[in-house]
This record gives structure tokens, sequence and C-alpha cells, in this order.
């Protein structure tokens, strides 16, 4: 069984219906990369990273946002040593395998802020000390929608952070009624067992850098960007990052699926979760109801730029 | 009449000896690679329709959609093989050519059934 089946399995027994959010998360985190869960309260989006968490058997924190928190709540700060007479630096939860940020659009942009240091260079600094994060390093942030009332939406720059941003919907009837069967009895996310070691991991993570990027695939790459920030109804298209981050979600998922190369169906299969948070709609072009869902838009992009073939 | 039937036949012979020479051509082909590059060009001709923006994948699944025939499960391996050299860098396979030009002459051709939305696919 390979690494997908089994966390696939693994994650079934206390989440279901969700085969594609777990393939998306598998893949961000053999990228490198963070992930943004959103949906409204009550769709699993919790379970589901603290599931997957303990699948990859690494360490996991969890971290609850609120408005009323400070970002040393997250980093970690001084603490006077009164036996040394020194101060001494206490970690914050941040410094973990899989960080869960909780409602991440709960807390002040301060607090957002703080982690933009952790996520885009895993290392964080307070007062002049630098501590580096332990690797793999991921965060998995979960936020309700923005029409909901207190939250604080994510800057642009903090969104780019984020390789994907995975949006869960309501499930379908067939599986709701198979989520209520489940909920009926005991349901505990401390049964899902870690199904790779650490050896395996570090492994794993080797053979996705080793995957081939084809000059063709790289082309066909640059055409999207070129092609999204020319978009008329786009004032903000897809950043250079974006599109590395792309080319690294293509590479974990080749190998998913058992090759060493990118073709580019990969690129179709993940594209508008990682480019779809980034881009940004033209007001003018909302207004006269030219555009209102940029999901929609880099879907058409994909339709009209020609793949190497 | 007996002239005008005689032009007919000899006007339907050209034709059939047209495509049957252009069915060698493509069927013709030395590598996977030429067999594709044989695809390609009987797609713009038999079916404009598809999105340009189809990969090989998306085009076999549309194309099995419009009711073309093929033995799909095998052209999805010839497939397979073909992104095996062209983006990982693995030899041009030779196995699969004669489907994949095959599948390139019925195209041109024009096949039965629908293309998206309703369109017409072309037919004979």
């Amino acid at each position: 069984m390979d690494l997908r089946e089994r966390v696939s399995e693994q994650i079934s027994s206390v989440v279901i219906g969700r085969e594609r959010e777990i393939k998306l998360l598998l893949v961000s985190f053999l990228a490198g990369g963070h992930v943004l869960l959103e949906g409204v309260p009550g769709v699993s989006k919790t379970v589901l990273a603290k599931s997957f968490a303990r699948c990859m058997g690494v360490d996991f924190k969890r971290i609850q946002f609120t408005p009323d928190m400070l970002p040393m709540d997250m980093v970690g700060g001084f603490v006077f040593n009164m036996k040394d007479r020194a101060f001494d630096f206490r970690k914050g939860p941040v410094f973990t395998n899989i960080l869960l940020a909780d409602e991440i659009n709960r807390a002040p942009p301060k607090v957002q802020s703080a982690l933009l240091e952790a996520m885009q260079e895993t290392q964080v600094t307070v007062e002049g000390r630098t501590e580096a994060l332990p690797r793999p390093f991921m965060v998995i942030a979960t936020q309700n929608p923005q029409e909901f009332h207190g939250v604080y939406p994510l800057p642009e720059n903090q969104l780019d952070r984020f390789l994907m941003r995975i949006e869960m919907r309501y499930p379908d009837p067939a599986t709701e009624s198979a989520l209520i069967k489940r909920n009926l009895g005991d349901m505990d996310t401390g049964q899902v067992k870690p199904v790779v070691s650490a050896p395996e991991l570090a492994s794993i993570i080797e053979g996705v850098q080793k995957v081939k990027v084809s000059d063709e695939i790289i082309g066909y790459l640059a055409t999207i960007a070129k092609e999204s920030r020319g978009e008329a109804r786009l004032s903000l298209g897809a950043s250079p990052r974006a599109m590395v981050h792309l080319t690294h979600c293509t590479r974990a998922l080749a190998f998913l699926e058992g090759r060493d190369y990118v073709t580019p169906e990969d690129i179709k299969e993940v594209a508008i979760e990682v480019l779809g948070h980034r881009l940004k709609l033209d007001q003018a072009a909302v207004l006269v109801g030219n555009a209102s869902d940029p999901e929609q838009i880099v879907r058409e992009i994909l339709t009209r730029v020609k793949p190497p073939r | 009449m007996l002239l005008a039937v005689g032009d007919a036949a000899t006007l339907a012979l050209a034709v059939a000896g047209i495509l049957a020479l252009r069915e060698v051509r493509a069927r013709r082909v030395e590598t996977l690679a030429q067999a594709f590059g044989a695809l390609e060009r009987s797609i713009a001709v038999g079916a404009p329709w598809l999105p340009q923006g189809s990969t090989w994948g998306e085009t076999f699944e549309r194309l099995k959609g419009a009711g073309v025939e093929a033995d799909w499960s095998r052209m999805e391996k010839t497939l397979e093989a073909y992104e095996a050299f062209r983006f990982g860098g693995r030899p041009d396979p030779v196995e699969g050519k004669e489907e994949v030009a095959g599948l390139a002459t019925r195209i041109q051709r024009g096949v039965g059934g629908h293309g998206p939305k309703g369109k017409s696919v072309r037919t004979d």
C-alpha cells in the first residue's frame, strides 16, 4: 500500500468523504508548504487537520486563535529565570512540525503577521534572537468564510504564503448519512495511527525533490502566470512565488502517482487550489458583473492555454 | 447517363484512393512521438471543438465521450509511455504507435458523436 492509501485509510476512520482534501494535504506536506482550510463551522476542518498530523507521525501542536491573542502566545518569549537571574527563551507552540492554526482569521493582524516569518523562513525572531523551527514545518490554518462576524481578513501577502487554499464544502447527502451514523458512536482522532516513520518520510521528501520538471512544463507554467497577469478581470495575477509553489506541488503529486516527472495533468490537478486564493478580482469588473470568482478565472485560463503535448 | 455514372465512379475511386493514401501515410509512423504528432494534426481537422487547453488525457476522455472507437485502456497505457518520453526523458517508444496513428486517421476522416454543448462532430 502506498503512502497516499495508508494516509487515506487512517483518516477515513474519523473523517468521511474527504479523499481529495486528504490528497491535497499530503501533496502540500511533501511539497514543504502550508495550507489554508476554509469552510463554514462544522465541516471537519479541525478533525481533518488533527488526524493528518497524527498520521504523519510528527510533532503536532494546536493554537486556537482569538481576538485578544498576542504574538508571544504563538512564538514564545523571554521569561526571567529567578535561579540564574537571567532571561531564558521559552519556546511557543510554533516550535513543532505541524501547527494547527485554528480560526486564523479571528486573530488580529499583528498575530497573523508573526506567522509570516515562521511560514516563509522556518524561523522566528524574538527581541533580536533568531530560532530555527524544526523540519518539516507545516502550518495548517483553518478559517471561516470572510462574511462571518469577528474576523480579520488575511492580507494578500499572508495569503501568498499559503501553498494551497482548500475549500471544504458541505458533504453530499450519502456522505452526510454515513457521517451521522459514524458519530452515533465514539469518534476520536486518537484512534488514527502514524503510517510513516521518520526515515521513510525523509526518503519520500528526498524522492519528491528529484522529480523532473521539463523545460516544456516550465514554459507552460510561465504562460499560465503571464495569462493571469494580463487578465483584465484581475487586479493581481499569480506571483512568481505562486508559480514556484505550483511547481513544488506538481512534483509531490507526480511522486504520489508513482512518476519521476511532471505532466501537464499534474498542473491542472492542483492549479485551482494553489492559485485561486492569491488572485485579486478587479473591483470594476466585479461591479459590472464580469467577475465574481477568481477560481473560475483560473479554470478559464487553463482551458485556453495550450499545454505541451 | 453512362458517362455521368462513369465520372461519379472515377471520382469515388479517386476520393477513396486519397483517403487510403492518407491512412497509409498516417500509419507509416516510426515512433510514438510521430504518431502523436499525426494525432495532433488530425484533431485540428476532425475535432476542432476540443478546447485548446486540453491535455492528452482530457482529449482522450472527450473523444471517448464523443463515441470515437478505440481500445482506450491500451491508449492510456500508450499515453503513459509517451509522456514518460516527452516529460521524463525516456527513449521514444515504438509500442502503440499503430493504434495512435489509426486513431489519428479515424479522427481526420470525421467521427460520430457530439462534442461539448451539443456541437456536432464532423461526420462523413
